[in-house]
């Protein structure tokens, strides 16, 4: 499958004829679907929750300024330090030269999706620094050598089989010389092997769900515990987040905490959610030594001047995917680009420009589902929108598609004209279709019909039987 | 460095417009602390409270074990350890309250001091149990170390029945006031043991985090 936004057509049509990724995404459609109904159905004040939590991410994007400002001096003043990074190459060059500071080998990481859109990890590797992803969903696709397919189960499209292969092939030299099959023995060695890395390593780097403008502390959300033994025990944290992760209060924080694990998991809390404010304190049994706070624009700041700026509210939950019904027949490598599903075919366009990525606002079916489940209410369908209209004005899209539209839109803009065609048509393809009501074949029409059959226009148009049934009435 | 932050700030200025206004709006945020909705469920208190703590603690698969007086504490966490056959050295957080408990009428030999790969137990003191999501607020401290919430694969929390409270929001009030309205490094909130789904999307436990959590709410800290 290729990396590229570009090959989604190709790569959605190899996922499409992968029996493992297919059985995987079933599960996945089922597990999260039912979890997050669940749980919300125990929380009645949950819509108004989401609300509330829109609304207070529209109010932080009008003050974002002031509060970037707000959270820099409170983490200053806590004994840490922020950076600030235009873009993934600035970022990459600050984290490296952090850890250069303190003579780095090991990297252990919490998960972050900020980390893969900076492109980290092979850029340590370059600079012979060793980053050891800790999340277990991130270490197997770290051995397997693959990105994340979904923003919270980055290994969501391996079966069990795969992952006791993949253990085995790398475990083998590290003294667990045996396949194991059992979900509790997999689980068992990679809590073994990471332990020794946790205590071993010189600097911890996660992202942030949350960074607080109030107390300037950056939270993140695990189930596993692994974030919190990363930031715990080397010298270092380095934590890596965004600029829209602002809000402004830990009781602000509490209201997203509401809606963000029950639309993620449908969990009411994730196990773990860890407020980190700056450096061990004088006296501290535990901690790290520096703390730093590395954020990112990338594209942000601008997208804040667009229409698309709405986009900012996400929070990452990943509600949209696991009900969009394209990223589940694709899986989320098919996207060739860091953030998949709904929320990722708006992002990619933004970071990787839309030429490059013009076929992702296209891998939608408009269902309005991702809309429907985002607890921060982001349009998702009127973004895809905005942005197939501006690749057609750019003629980004298909020479042939844009010459079908135009020629539509010409005949759809002179209504007799349309109508006398549609008088003539239909009856015609009534006939055509030889009373069986559908077509096995239809000429331009290859791509519906090889899967499945197209359905025949039976009887008049919508207008004729409007008309005829309105007359009487007068 | 410096020219980044400028560039990006200059950015934002220019499309959210005048300062000074949104300066005050955002100011009288930061100031006010107002919560936001508080579902219902997390305003319950007392018995009520306490009740819906233990059972969502519960859910979430961690055990809970009630005790009248501190003082049982101790024979309560051997019996607890016994059960689970849980063997090896039991660490304390440096908390003078769990110092002062009758170890001695047990077979533990509880140590105290920086916590160590080799530690079979940790015990801690949360701050405060929230009862909407039946979660332990723990915050980090010279008496308690955040790695003794992670390392050990058996943690014991012990928490007063009085510092059950409703929602998060009357945990950061009680945080802002221990705290003296200085945030700890690290606050942890705990809603079960260490579990993941990342294999096949099936739940297991110990992932990375204690395998066991075990919350011991004692009715009277005399």
């Amino acid at each position: 499958m290729q990396r590229n936004p570009a090959a989604f057509n190709a790569n959605a049509a190899e996922a499409l004829r992968n029996a493992d990724m297919q059985s995987a995404l079933r599960a996945a459609e089922q597990g999260f679907g039912a979890k997050r109904r669940k749980s919300i159905e125990r929380l009645p004040e949950f819509d108004a929750l989401c609300d509330q939590a829109a609304a207070i991410k529209d109010h932080v994007l009008d003050h974002l300024d002031v509060y970037l400002e707000r959270f820099e001096a409170q983490v200053f003043a806590t004994g840490g330090m922020v950076h600030w990074c235009e873009d993934a190459q600035s970022a990459r060059a600050k984290i490296l030269a952090l850890c250069q500071s303190v003579n780095a080998r090991t990297v252990t990481k919490g998960k972050s999706m900020v980390s893969e859109e900076i492109g980290l990890n092979p850029f340590l590797e370059a600079n012979n620094i060793r980053p050891i992803e800790t999340d277990l969903g991130e270490y197997i696709i770290q051995l397997a050598d693959e990105p994340p397919s979904h923003i919270i189960g980055p290994a969501l499209h391996k079966t069990k089989d795969q992952v006791s292969d993949l253990f085995h092939d790398h475990h083998r030299k590290l003294g667990f010389p045996h396949r194991v099959e059992e979900g509790e023995a997999l689980v068992g060695e990679a809590r073994a092997i990471l332990r020794e890395k946790y205590l071993s390593a010189d600097v911890g780097v996660t992202g942030a769900n949350f960074l607080i403008a109030e107390t300037g502390s950056t939270v993140i959300v695990t189930n596993e515990g692994n974030g919190d033994m990363t930031q715990i025990f080397p010298r270092m944290h380095i934590v890596l987040a965004s600029i829209e992760k602002i809000v402004p209060t830990l009781e602000d924080a509490a209201t997203f905490l509401r809606v963000l694990a029950r639309s993620a998991t449908g969990q009411e809390m994730s196990v773990y959610t860890t407020f980190s404010t700056g450096p061990k304190r004088k006296g501290d049994a535990d901690g790290p030594d520096q703390f730093h706070v590395v954020l990112l624009d990338n594209g942000r700041s601008r997208m804040l001047a667009t229409s698309q700026r709405e986009m900012l509210r996400c929070i990452r939950c990943g509600a949209c995917m696991n009900h969009c019904p394209v990223y589940m027949a694709a899986g989320g490598h098919a996207y060739g680009a860091t953030y998949m599903g709904p929320m990722g075919s708006v992002l990619t366009p933004h970071f990787d420009g839309l030429a490059r990525a013009q076929a992702l606002p296209f891998a939608s079916t408009f269902c309005g589902r991702c809309e429907s489940v985002c607890p921060m209410r982001i349009p998702l369908p009127r973004l895809m929108r905005e942005l197939r209209n501006t690749a057609h004005d750019a003629r980004l899209t298909p020479a042939r598609e844009r010459l079908w539209l135009r020629l539509w839109s010409w005949i759809a803009q002179r209504p007799p004209l349309y109508h006398r065609l549609a008088r003539m048509g239909l009856p015609l393809l009534g006939r055509l279709a030889r009373g069986r009501g559908r077509f096995a074949w239809l000429p331009l029409a290859s791509g519906w019909t090889r899967t499945r059959d197209f359905p025949a226009p039976q009887g008049k148009s919508f207008i004729t039987q409007w008309a005829a049934r309105r007359t009487p009435e007068k | 460095m410096n020219d980044e932050r400028m560039a990006i700030l200059a950015r934002l200025q220019s499309t959210l417009g005048p300062r000074a206004a949104r300066e005050r709006a955002a100011e009288a945020r930061l100031k006010a602390l107002r919560p936001n909705l508080v579902p219902a469920r997390g305003q319950l208190r007392g018995e009520a409270a306490r009740a819906q703590f233990i059972r969502l603690l519960r859910e979430n698969l961690a055990s809970v074990s009630e005790v009248a007086k501190a003082e049982d504490a101790p024979p309560r966490i051997a019996d607890y350890l016994a059960s689970i056959s849980a063997q090896g050295p039991l660490r304390l957080a440096g908390n003078p309250w769990l110092a002062a408990l009758p170890w001695g009428r047990t077979d533990l030999q509880p140590v105290t001091g920086q916590v160590r790969e080799s530690d079979a137990v940790g015990v801690s003191v949360a701050l405060c149990g929230i009862a909407e999501t039946g979660t332990l607020m723990l915050a980090s401290g010279p008496d308690a170390p955040s790695g003794l919430n992670f390392l050990p694969p058996v943690h014991i929390v012990l928490l007063r029945a009085e510092d059950i409270t409703g929602s998060l929001e009357d945990g950061w009030t009680r945080l802002r006031l221990s705290t003296n309205g200085r945030t700890p490094r690290t606050v942890n909130l705990i809603s079960g043991p260490s579990r993941t789904a990342d294999i096949a999307q099936t739940m297991y436990m110990g992932a990375h985090g204690p395998k066991h959590l075990h919350v011991m709410v004692v009715a009277d800290d005399g």
